[in-house]
């Protein structure tokens, strides 16, 4: 039947079977299949394949898990798996005492006797055999299950890995970020050659994750403070331009009075890179006296955001280069660019 | 192995012992089913312990309420797999769990589950093994979603902009995939 295909080819009984339709939808799936034995079949096929599915993604939970949940359960009764009672017993033949000697009488009687012994053997043998089957078998699950698990781990731990690099490469690699990631990078390596040992690793992994996520939140909370300087509507940023010093000069400043921050943006800067004995200065203007906020070095290769003092009450921020360390005051002629902090 | 062993029993043994509440059901339906029901729940919760816990409130609703289960509907599996993952999706959709998040509780992966409802969406989160890769992208986007991320169709649909025949129809081709690697 062309509906019956349509119908089956739509995607309902899939829907179906991952329990995400309506009552209704619902009722009338049971009712084709009820009506229709294709439907029937084609939902039993869905439904095995998701079984097997998860039997194929299967974790053996903590061995101890099971107890702890076997005992959260209310039974009716509870007497352990009544195994037959050995119903088999073994069968007596009688023989009469003889009273003439038959050799053939007793060849028989003897003949019986390990014919019904070998059968007795023999059932015994395929029993065994039917269980250690079982056990194979249930071995065969565990192993996968448990390498599922290990699968499961690593892959975690690969994640953390990742996330753990990509904070750090995103974040300021003030000294703190840095030494860090230098950090993790040797806990790494010191991971991947415990690797090798099957067995201690489970138990080690634990205790990194542990170190990793609180090093992991530290570096969160830092760029927690990046981002919420960015995002604040109360910060100002403002662009230091360029003095005749150094005309093509400027640099951004991010800037919040209410929460005492202050960073610059070197990556949007255009200040030249300073030598070694020299660092850039930068100061806030307060009523018309210059307070030094720390100094900064612009290489080759720099971060991002750095963060300097903050000041209240500024009216201008200006760069001037100085002497490795800064100056008491700034040496006014060799400014670099300068901004005022309102518009 | 030091493993005790674990019992078994047919499916159609396990359902009239089940409705007896006899102990025995309970260890031979916890030693059948609890791996591959826990393998779900911790891809969805991406937690170790928290897995724990829904395993075990699965299991004691699955007890409570096995006389709503019946066999001609389907699968006893089905059935079970359907009440783990709802429990485990109504715990990341929980208020409780989103604050957990907020409060930097760094437990594994949160970053991807504060990702299940809003930004881009991660495969190799899942952890599944490789038989997912035997699927297309776009079917493995949708098994994703749908089993582990707990979207309906329709949510799925929204979030990925496509009709919802087509979601239906990569659904359908998704499991007939992993229906063709399983036999």
């Amino acid at each position: 039947m062309e509906d019956i295909k349509l119908y089956i080819e739509s995607g309902i009984l899939e829907l179906y079977v991952l329990g995400d339709l309506t009552s209704a939808e619902r009722l009338n799936v049971e009712d084709m299949a009820r009506n229709y034995p294709e439907v029937q079949k084609e939902l039993n096929e869905i439904a095995a394949t998701m079984e097997q599915f998860a039997v194929e993604n299967a974790i053996e939970p903590h061995d101890n898990l099971r107890s702890e949940i076997l005992g959260q359960l209310e039974y009716t009764r509870t007497n352990p798996i009544t195994s037959q009672q050995a119903t088999t017993d073994t069968k007596v033949v009688s023989l009469q005492p003889a009273r003439q000697t038959n050799f053939y009488k007793y060849a028989f009687a003897a003949s019986v006797a390990l014919f019904l012994a070998s059968l007795v053997a023999l059932f015994n043998t395929y029993n065994q055999l039917q269980e250690s089957r079982q056990q194979l078998v249930s071995l065969q699950q565990q192993n996968q299950s448990f390498a599922n698990r290990v699968n499961f781990q690593e892959n975690q731990l690969n994640q953390y890995k990742q996330q753990l690099s990509n904070k750090a490469n995103s974040l300021v690699p003030g000294a703190d970020s840095v030494r860090s990631t230098v950090n993790n990078e040797q806990q790494l390596i010191a991971l991947q050659q415990q690797n090798q040992n099957f067995s201690k690793r489970l138990a080690l992994q634990a205790g990194e994750l542990k170190n990793s996520k609180r090093k992991l939140a530290v570096l969160e909370s830092q760029s927690n403070n990046i981002v919420s300087i960015l995002s604040d509507s109360t910060s100002r940023f403002i662009r230091l331009k360029g003095l005749p010093f150094s005309p093509k000069s400027n640099l951004m400043i991010a800037w919040n009075p209410e929460k005492n921050e202050l960073w610059i943006n070197k990556r949007a800067s255009t200040l030249p890179a300073n030598d070694p004995e020299h660092q850039y200065q930068l100061w806030a203007i307060t009523k018309l006296k210059p307070v030094s906020l720390g100094v900064f070095d612009i290489t080759k290769k720099d971060s991002i955001l750095q963060k300097m003092t903050s000041v209240e009450g500024a009216t201008a921020f200006a760069v001037t280069l100085e002497p490795r360390g800064g100056s008491e005051k700034p040496t006014l002629k060799q400014m670099v660019v300068m901004g005022l902090a309102h518009k | 192995m030091t493993k005790k062993r674990k019992i078994s029993l047919s499916e159609e043994e396990l359902i009239v012992a089940l409705r007896q509440r006899e102990k025995v059901a309970a260890e031979a339906l916890y030693d059948m089913y609890s791996a591959s029901l826990f393998g779900v729940i911790i891809r969805i919760v991406q937690n170790n312990e928290l897995a724990e816990d829904l395993l075990q409130e699965t299991f004691v609703k699955i007890w409570n309420s096995f006389s709503s289960y019946s066999p001609d509907k389907g699968r006893l599996f089905t059935w079970m797999v359907n009440i783990a993952r709802n429990l485990s999706i109504d715990k990341i959709r929980s208020k409780d769990f989103k604050n957990q998040i907020k409060n930097h509780e760094f437990d594994l992966n949160v970053t991807s589950i504060d990702a299940s409802r809003n930004t881009s969406y991660k495969p190799e989160l899942l952890g599944v093994k490789d038989l997912v890769d035997k699927l297309r992208p776009e079917q493995k986007i949708i098994l994703d979603l749908v089993y582990f991320k707990g979207y309906t169709h329709l949510e799925a649909a929204d979030e990925l902009s496509i009709p919802l025949g087509t979601i239906k129809t990569r659904l359908r081709m998704a499991i007939l995939q992993l229906r063709k690697y399983f036999n």
